[in-house]
């Protein structure tokens, strides 16, 4: 504990220092700007600003570029929110029913609660990294192939129940982000699979230019259709934060997002992006009271943004003591650190604890910047609604088009969106959620490749997922989610039997 | 109006610059922030000087390269438009999938570095020098199981156990990083991948380093033998970079970019990336470039198709 203390106070005399709160600052603004506009994420930013850290102490950098990661999730959740983009990948999930509160005059509550529930979820997870992050860190090892295969099972079923509405449609846009997600190359034998000779198509498709189509621009086309109906709602801003009662209510989701999220985010391939979704889902299965889910429920809000800040910053433990990168852009930061001659691995902690333990009291110092940065311009945002379609729109279209096109500097991909934009609409028209779709997508290569992998290794034996014990645990909640799932399913037949005896 | 005019002027100037391509577009081949990305972007910032022009860094690894390497053969032939990539997308990639070039539809101009690939072992493996490690493989073929990349480095590693005659599972990975999270986990046997991606696990006794894809031992794994060790030196398969223009580069451009690229890699910044990260140092241009490009091509290509792959 004295230990824990002296370190963090190495780390607080390092994060304070006027230089790296300077860096510390541009971090999260520029996280916060770009998470704002939608498609230009913390991944290209982080790519472009590599260069300008050559000249930077090697701690002031990693700050920064951590600033910017995390900044993003706050920013992201704004587009959302307001304008039913996803500003940031990994609030994709927080338009459910961040954009429904905003229809309902909501908007400074659902940003509030946005950036409060961040904050938490950023403090205790920084805490947590400061307390756990070695042993944490084995503990994501013990995840082999086949653990990865039936936690991507368990997420699937998740999946289903992130659906309102019709489950048959659900599985079936579950199916279609599964068949999506085949394109590609296949990583055990090498073959290209559904490419039809398209280089592009060959790494499979870009998972920006699906979520930005599917629910961006397809958001522009419905609006297109409607007129300026929107006029309607603005003039209801209503206030400007969350009320003592709406932050209550969202306590314990805050919470409960908070510890999923740093669990997901731990998690190689995890990070902010699973600590959404999997957040979303959990809270939708347990709040019943209020309006649904999908329809304005502020935990809708609070859950997904607390687990995707918290996975954000849990996301660094396997980069900071094993120099393992967990998503791309931990791959990004071990870059940083290569450039600037640091090994990236365990030894960084004791060679270099002024970095590490830097590091981790900024992503404090950050996230309460971020808060005072945030919710004083939530007033500032709400006046974006106020801008015309007509000029709003084809801004919004333009930096989205950009924005794809950074992510690999591919024009194929700017295409892409606008074909899954037009997917996208098809898919309100018929009233079928993209979000399992989405789900599908990014989880079905990861749970194929896992598969193939568990079974090469077990020699062609499928019990193997059986009798590793995390495993078998996950695979016996998915069966078990599966039965809650079916079971209103099979009453209601049930019910219509014995009705139709009855006449 | 003159003013209006300055104005105009000063907003369109840089704006101009770039659409006539007064600087140099360096399309790698990797993600940003690899290895690879690391030693281009070194290389650029001490070659714009030397030759007065300005470069920009384009990363896309899409398709092991062949996207990049389409834009540039496609793009006017004047230097100004250049790839960098790792060998493996040229010498490797071909014999893995069809790739809409083949030798003739580039110049090399530069290539840079050398490093192995490197197997390793749990601590607990019953070997305790290479010559054992190898004997344990073969006195069990097909038994332990290795984690590769599925595509450069998996052709690199099996070039050289089938030379030593040993046969192991292949398991496939989306790159080193994934290969030693499995590894460390014990969920695999062997790892096989870049060195920099183990070595702090090596140093801390996670890992037992047995055997390179090199001819040369490494300092950095004092216990790995390098091929020449086993006489089969001609066997290896480095991992190196290398810097192409597209076929039809008028020839003194290629001179003068190839004399400014050479000059720029062997700046102290460079060594300095290499020593940090246990790579050789070396330089290869012109007719030794292209020697050694030819030679790994066949060479990989014959391991290709002893596994039974074709594109």
């Amino acid at each position: 504990m004295e230990q824990l203390l002296s370190n963090l106070g190495l780390g607080f005399s390092v994060a304070l220092s006027l230089t790296n709160l300077w860096y510390c600052f541009i971090g999260v603004l520029l996280g916060t700007l770009i998470g704002v506009l939608p498609g230009i994420g913390p991944l290209a930013t982080i790519a472009m600003l590599l260069p300008v850290t050559f000249t930077l102490s090697p701690t002031s950098a990693l700050i920064m570029l951590a600033g910017i990661y995390y900044g993003a999730q706050y920013g992201g959740s704004t587009t959302a929110i307001l304008v039913n983009l996803p500003g940031e990948t990994s609030s994709a999930i927080t338009m459910l029913d961040g954009y429904q509160m905003a229809r309902q005059g909501r908007a400074g509550p659902a940003l509030g609660i946005a950036a409060i529930g961040s904050f938490i979820a950023g403090s205790a997870a920084t805490l947590l990294i400061a307390v756990a992050a070695p042993p944490l860190a084995e503990v994501a090892l013990k995840f082999g192939p086949a653990e990865y295969f039936s936690l991507m099972v368990l997420g699937l079923v998740g999946a289903v129940v992130l659906a309102h509405g019709s489950v048959v449609k659900a599985v079936a846009m579950v199916i279609l982000g599964l068949l999506l997600g085949l394109i590609g190359t296949d990583v055990n034998s090498g073959v290209a699979r559904f490419t039809f000779g398209v280089p592009e198509l060959s790494d499979g498709l870009g998972f920006v230019a699906i979520a930005m189509g599917t629910f961006g621009y397809a958001e522009i086309i419905l609006n297109l259709e409607q007129g300026e109906h929107r006029e309607v709602f603005t003039a209801k801003v209503g206030k400007l934060l969350p009320s003592m009662d709406d932050f209550i209510y969202c306590v314990p989701s805050i919470i409960r997002a908070t510890i999923l999220g740093s669990a997901l985010g731990i998690l190689p391939g995890g990070g902010a992006l699973l600590g959404s979704f999997g957040a979303y889902a959990v809270e939708k299965k347990l709040t019943k009271d209020r309006e649904p889910f999908g329809k304005g429920n502020i935990r809708g809000v609070a859950g997904p943004e607390a687990g995707n800040n918290a996975a954000a910053q849990t996301s660094f433990i396997p980069m900071l003591t094993l120099g393992i990168p967990s998503n791309a852009i931990m791959a990004m930061m071990i870059g940083a650190m290569m450039i600037q001659g640091i090994a990236p691995g365990p030894q960084v902690m004791t060679q270099k604890p002024d970095l590490f333990w830097g590091m981790i009291a900024s992503m404090w110092v950050g996230n309460l910047m971020l808060v005072i940065l945030n919710l004083p311009l939530i007033g500032m945002w709400i006046k974006l609604l106020t801008v015309p379609y007509r000029i709003l729109y084809p801004a919004i279209l333009l930096f989205c088009t950009i924005g794809v096109y950074s992510v690999q500097n591919s024009a194929f991909d700017s295409i892409l969106t606008a074909l899954f934009g037009l997917f996208g609409y098809i898919c309100v028209k018929t009233e079928s959620e993209p979000a399992p779709m989405l789900l599908g997508y990014i989880l079905g290569p990861l749970m194929e490749e896992n598969l193939r992998r568990a079974m090469l290794l077990s020699r062609g034996d499928p019990t193997v997922f059986f009798q590793r014990p995390i495993s078998a645990v996950m695979l016996v909640l998915a069966i078990l989610l599966l039965i809650v799932i079916a079971l209103p399913f099979l009453q209601k037949k049930r019910d219509e039997v014995f009705t139709e005896s009855d006449q | 109006m003159n003013l209006f005019k300055l104005i105009l002027c000063l907003f369109l100037a840089p704006a101009a610059a770039l659409a006539q391509g007064d600087s140099i577009r360096l399309l790698v081949a990797a993600p940003a922030g690899g290895g690879t990305d690391a030693v281009m972007r070194i290389l650029v910032k001490e070659a714009g000087p030397l030759l007065n022009q300005s470069f920009v860094v384009q990363n896309n690894a899409a398709a092991g390269g062949i996207v990049v390497m389409e834009q540039m053969i496609r793009g006017t032939p004047n230097g100004k438009t250049l790839v960098a990539m790792s060998n493996g997308s040229i010498t490797a990639i071909p014999h893995l999938m069809r790739t809409p070039f083949t030798a003739d539809d580039y110049i090399p101009l530069l290539g840079i570095s050398s490093a192995p690939y490197v197997v390793c072992a749990a601590p607990g493996f019953p070997a305790t020098n290479a010559k054992e490690f190898v004997a344990v493989l073969k006195a069990n073929p097909d038994k332990y199981t290795i984690g590769t990349d599925g595509g450069a480095g998996w052709l690199a590693t099996q070039r050289a156990l089938r030379a030593l005659g040993a046969t192991v599972r292949n398991i496939s990975y989306k790159g080193a990083a994934e290969i030693v999270v499995s590894f460390l986990g014990g969920h695999i046997d062997l790892y096989s991948g870049s060195v920099s991606t183990i070595l702090q696990s090596a140093k801390a006794d996670k890992a037992k380093c047995y055997l390179l894809t090199t001819a040369d031992r490494s300092p950095a794994l004092p216990l790995a033998a390098g091929l020449a060790d086993f006489d089969i030196a001609a066997e290896e398969t480095p991992l190196w970079r290398i810097v192409l223009a597209p076929r039809g580069t008028p020839p003194e451009v290629a001179a003068r970019l190839e004399a400014a690229l050479a000059k720029a890699a062997d700046s102290p910044a460079m060594r300095q990336f290499h020593t940090d990260f246990g790579e050789k140092f070396v330089v290869f241009r012109g007719d030794e470039l292209k020697a050694r490009l030819k030679r790994e091509y066949d060479g990989l290509g014959q391991v290709a198709r002893s596994l039974g792959i074709t594109p």
